[in-house]
């Protein structure tokens, strides 16, 4: 039914949207199209009430977190006894300290890097120390087979850290499989490389990538689509020590 | 639509999203504090913005986390988001706490004569308009640094773009681009984790 002509001011009006919601004034041919186009009416209508709700709650985000005891009463409550055998091959460490393994592993790190913002890479000639290798068990994701799994350690190299993940099981597919960091308190990741045939790979661990935040790593199958955000979890397990 | 930095951020942010809601219903043993860490905060704003008693939002806090991590297995991440699903659950922590509150109230205004309840409506609308604002500004918080700015003049300053421009030496064209793509980013924020309207 519509023209080109049409379909150009409609994607116009469909940029000026969020401006519109703002008060800000459009072109008139915009405005004409916006009012007799059902959808941008709608849009408009969804923008304007999440305007009013940023204005309305103008400093109701004060940033407070709650207190410490909170966390400790949650963990208490969905503590259960330790399970009695972890599953064949993957983690062979006691429940309570895997629980608390990151936990360990962000305040050790914190000593350890003294004065460089713990695990942050940049502090070029430390060299020698090797007690900072870290190691995760990777668990098979839903929807991948069972008997899936791999290890991932990371250890100080000259340029940073070396994240080394050899794999086992992966089928072979049409496609490839990529390596993340994955940081669960800011939920950002970040693409360190792909596995190479043998379902190993070595990478350098990207800079300024702080491993007590981006603590999870993540193996992630991936089609050859061009598209090369995260596409769907086979393996993953946090980094221990 | 070119791809910039920003929006390969929200990706990557949106895949996390998906892995850690993964890991929570398939009960990953870190997935617990990683949702914590990453809603604890919003879930507690939640409580304490509804209940004035600061002891009572911890505890609503608390009860929130728990049922969710001992519900986990109703959770379906094909049907909505985590942080959605957690707000739900405060949301119902909530108002089962305002209505007992409620109740309380009528008692003592019955004894004592004291007139406007707390409540003039529901008090399942006002803990929605709370928890509605709470989520959209937890997204603003979480906006790259230039488009929160911009968007925070814009709403509490109330400035025009070409002021705007004109105030952070943007040019005019980038600042209608991060209203864009901010404002969407939190109506998307607020489609996927806010009280759904009626």
């Amino acid at each position: 039914m519509s023209s080109p002509h049409d379909r150009d001011v409609h994607a116009r009006a469909q940029d000026d949207l969020a401006s519109l919601a703002l008060g800000e004034n459009v072109s008139p041919e915009v405005s004409a199209h916006v009012a007799g186009c059902d959808r941008c009416r709608q849009e408009l209508a969804a923008y304007h009430h999440v305007v009013e709700l940023a204005r309305s709650g103008d400093r109701v985000d004060d940033g407070a977190v709650p207190p410490p005891a909170v966390w400790e009463r949650i963990e208490a409550a969905v503590t259960t006894p330790a399970p009695a055998a972890a599953p064949a091959g993957v983690v062979s460490l006691p429940s309570r300290r895997l629980r608390h393994g990151w936990l360990a592993a962000a305040a050790t790190v914190l000593v350890l890097g003294a004065g460089a913002g713990g695990w942050a890479v940049g502090h070029s000639g430390t060299g020698g120390s090797t007690a900072q290798t870290a190691r995760a068990s990777l668990h098979a994701q839903p929807g991948s087979t069972e008997n899936v799994d791999g290890i991932a350690t990371v250890r100080p190299s000259a340029h940073g850290y070396q994240l080394d993940v050899t794999t086992s099981g992966l089928p072979a597919r049409d496609g490839y499989y990529e390596v993340w960091l994955y940081a669960p308190s800011s939920n950002t990741m970040v693409a360190v490389g792909t596995l190479g045939t043998g379902g190993r790979g070595t990478f350098t661990v990207p800079a300024g990538i702080d491993l007590s935040a981006y603590h999870v790593v993540d193996v992630s199958a991936q089609n050859y689509d061009g598209n090369a955000a995260h596409q769907r979890s086979v393996l993953q397990g946090p980094l221990d020590r | 639509m070119n791809v910039e930095p920003a929006d390969v951020e929200q990706l990557m942010s949106d895949d996390a999203e998906r892995v850690l809601a993964t890991a929570f219903a398939d009960g990953a043993d870190w997935a617990l504090r990683a949702a914590y860490e990453r809603y604890g905060g919003l879930i507690y704003r939640i409580a304490r913005r509804s209940l004035s008693v600061p002891a009572e939002a911890e505890e609503v806090t608390q009860a929130t986390f728990v049922s969710a991590w001992q519900g986990r297995t109703t959770y379906d991440a094909r049907r909505g988001s985590l942080g959605g699903w957690l707000v739900g659950i405060v949301r119902r922590q909530v108002v089962d706490r305002l209505r007992v509150l409620e109740r309380e109230q009528r008692t003592v205004e019955a004894v004592t004569r004291v007139a406007e309840p707390p409540w003039q409506a529901d008090p399942g609308e006002h803990a929605d308009l709370v928890i509605d604002r709470l989520i959209v500004a937890d997204a603003l918080a979480r906006l790259p640094d230039t488009q929160r700015r911009v968007l925070e003049l814009a709403f509490y300053d109330d400035l025009t773009h070409q002021q705007i421009a004109g105030m952070t030496g943007l040019p005019l064209g980038t600042v209608k681009s991060h209203v864009r793509r901010g404002l969407a980013q939190l109506r998307r924020n607020w489609e996927v984790n806010g009280v759904q309207p009626a």
